[in-house]
């Protein structure tokens, strides 16, 4: 029989015992933990390998730069290799046992739930995740969940890949991309400015272009005003004073050769050709109608002057009153009917023709219609000007610098219609 | 002898004149001006019998010319000379108080419309 003593020592000892196998167990399952032990033997004999045909597997999980664990249904981490610690800045042992939703951005904790769920479920699952580290900085990383079973228990196994470089590398590029646009914005906005600036240029220029053959086209019916006036003002009346003076002299030769009064008849014809070249030349240059009447008697004018000069039979339809037309329009207007008239003499074969004009819309509209061949107005339109002339294109271009325009209407055998659009808003 | 007073501001003109006259004895031409303004100034003095007047004077023009002369001296005989259509002017000059119209250039017709007015 055991002493009382003895009796009271036995519990002691085998606290003690167990204190010992319990810390020795500790020990083991820390090597465990940290992949110290390839096996291990109980005290019924029986070896758990951790060793052999898993070693391979094993080395690779361990040396792979993704980070790898299993976790159970709950997200409970049942096993995490180095690449994994070494991403979350701790050792094995403070992340075996430990809950992955201890190491997820409390944002990301329902997004983990949902992976854990679907893994579960039998899913592989891909999916960005922000991991907190020891030291609660953020590490964005790409889990791929694939459900497995750990001897009956539904587990899950995630790879994880660090995306802090991928991620760092497009905020980056993020970055320069910013910066690029910024700078794209910048030379898009002054090029703009630039364009801008070209443009008034350009408007200016044409503008002052528009104003410059304004003012030559007023200046040309000046100038034919001046010419008409010196062919008037002086060489008509040098001409009348040599012809009378040449009269005179023939009256007063006494007895003059049949020859002297033949030589000074062809004189005095020779002077009468130059006065009436220089007439018709200051008529020509300017009617005299032209700025002392109104429209209707300068076309009517013109109608009798080509009748008389070219045979043309020209009818005038005009309101009677068009004092409201401007003088340098009512001119232009005249220039360009003379000039029409003057294509008709020259390419129509016509006899007869028109003019009529009305008010319409805010325009003067004066339609010169003639009956003679006509003509392909495109195909006139297209020739070189320079080897054709001016012709049409001069007529438009001074008609549009004062806000008119040309149309022709005509087709070969069919005659020809020019009508001559004038803007009266401003003048009335 | 009838005076003849002449406004032409043409100096080739004033010759031809000169010349179609110089052998008449019954004309005189008195003086020979330039301009309508000179021609009023010299009137009083030259008294003439006739006035020839060009339309086409620098600054006040013939018709003017006429206009005035013919509001100063009722009776003075006046002349258009002109080398443009005289249908042109025939109206305005008419209105004026012009007597007739001289075709420059014609000398017959010049010396046949001056005796007429002193007939």
């Amino acid at each position: 029989m055991p002493s009382r003593a003895q009796k009271r020592l036995e519990p002691a000892k085998t606290v003690s015992q167990l204190r010992d196998r319990l810390t020795e167990l500790e020990q083991t399952l820390d090597a465990i933990r940290n992949g110290q032990v390839d096996a291990v033997v109980d005290y019924n004999g029986n070896v758990f390998t951790l060793q052999g045909a898993d070693t391979a597997y094993r080395v690779m999980v361990e040396t792979m730069s993704e980070g790898a664990l299993t976790l159970d249904a709950d997200g409970l981490i049942l096993y995490a290799n180095a690449s994994l610690c070494a991403i979350l800045g701790v050792p094995l042992s403070a992340v075996a046992g430990r809950s992955i939703k201890e190491f997820v951005a409390e944002r990301s904790a329902p997004a983990m739930r949902v992976f854990l769920d679907q893994c579960i479920l039998g899913q592989t699952v891909h999916r960005d995740f922000v991991l907190l580290t020891a030291n609660r900085t953020s590490v964005p990383v790409y889990l791929s969940g694939t459900p497995i079973d750990l001897s009956g228990r539904a587990a899950v196994c995630v790879v994880a890949s660090d995306l802090s470089e991928r991620v760092a590398a497009e905020r980056k590029l993020l970055e320069l991309n910013t910066e690029l646009e910024r700078k794209v914005a910048d030379r898009t906005a002054e090029l703009q400015a630039l364009n801008a600036n070209l443009e008034n240029l350009v408007a200016e220029r044409t503008q002052q272009v528009h104003d410059l053959s304004k003012a030559l086209t007023i200046a040309e019916q000046k100038e034919r005003l001046r010419f008409s006036q010196v062919l008037h003002d002086d060489l008509q009346q040098i001409l009348f004073s040599a012809k009378i003076q040449l009269d005179i002299l023939k009256s007063e030769l006494p007895y003059p050769r049949a020859e002297t009064r033949e030589d000074i008849d062809r004189l005095a014809g020779l002077i009468d050709k130059g006065i009436h070249a220089s007439k018709s030349l200051a008529l020509e240059l300017n009617p005299p109608v032209l700025r002392t009447e109104g429209l209707d008697a300068s076309l009517l004018w013109l109608a009798s002057h080509m009748e008389e000069r070219y045979d043309l039979s020209v009818s005038v339809d005009l309101p009677p009153d068009t004092s409201y037309i401007r003088e340098t329009d009512r001119i232009l207007i005249i220039q360009i009917a003379r000039e029409l008239l003057f294509n008709v003499v020259k390419h129509a074969r016509a006899r007869d023709v028109s003019i009529v004009g009305y008010r319409s819309n805010g325009n003067l509209e004066v339609t010169i219609k003639d009956n003679g061949v006509g003509f392909n107005v495109e195909e006139v339109r297209g020739r070189d000007i320079h080897r054709y002339g001016m012709g049409l294109f001069s007529i438009e271009e001074r008609l549009h610098l004062f806000g008119g325009r040309l149309h022709i209407d005509s087709q070969p055998g069919k005659g020809t219609a020019a009508t001559i659009y004038m803007p009266l808003s401003e003048q009335i | 002898m009838r005076r003849l007073l002449i406004v032409e501001d043409h100096q080739d003109m004033q010759v031809m004149y000169r010349v179609i006259f110089r052998k008449n004895p019954d004309i005189e031409i008195v003086a020979q001006v330039a301009t309508a303004e000179e021609a009023l100034a010299i009137l009083p003095d030259v008294k003439p019998d006739l006035v020839i007047v060009d339309i086409s004077l620098p600054g006040m023009d013939g018709i003017m010319l006429i206009d005035e002369i013919r509001r100063i001296y009722p009776n003075l005989k006046i002349l258009v000379a002109t080398g443009h259509d005289p249908e042109r002017y025939l109206g305005a000059a008419t209105r004026a108080g012009a007597d007739g119209f001289l075709q420059k250039g014609d000398v017959a017709e010049i010396r046949s419309k001056v005796s007429q007015m002193f007939e």
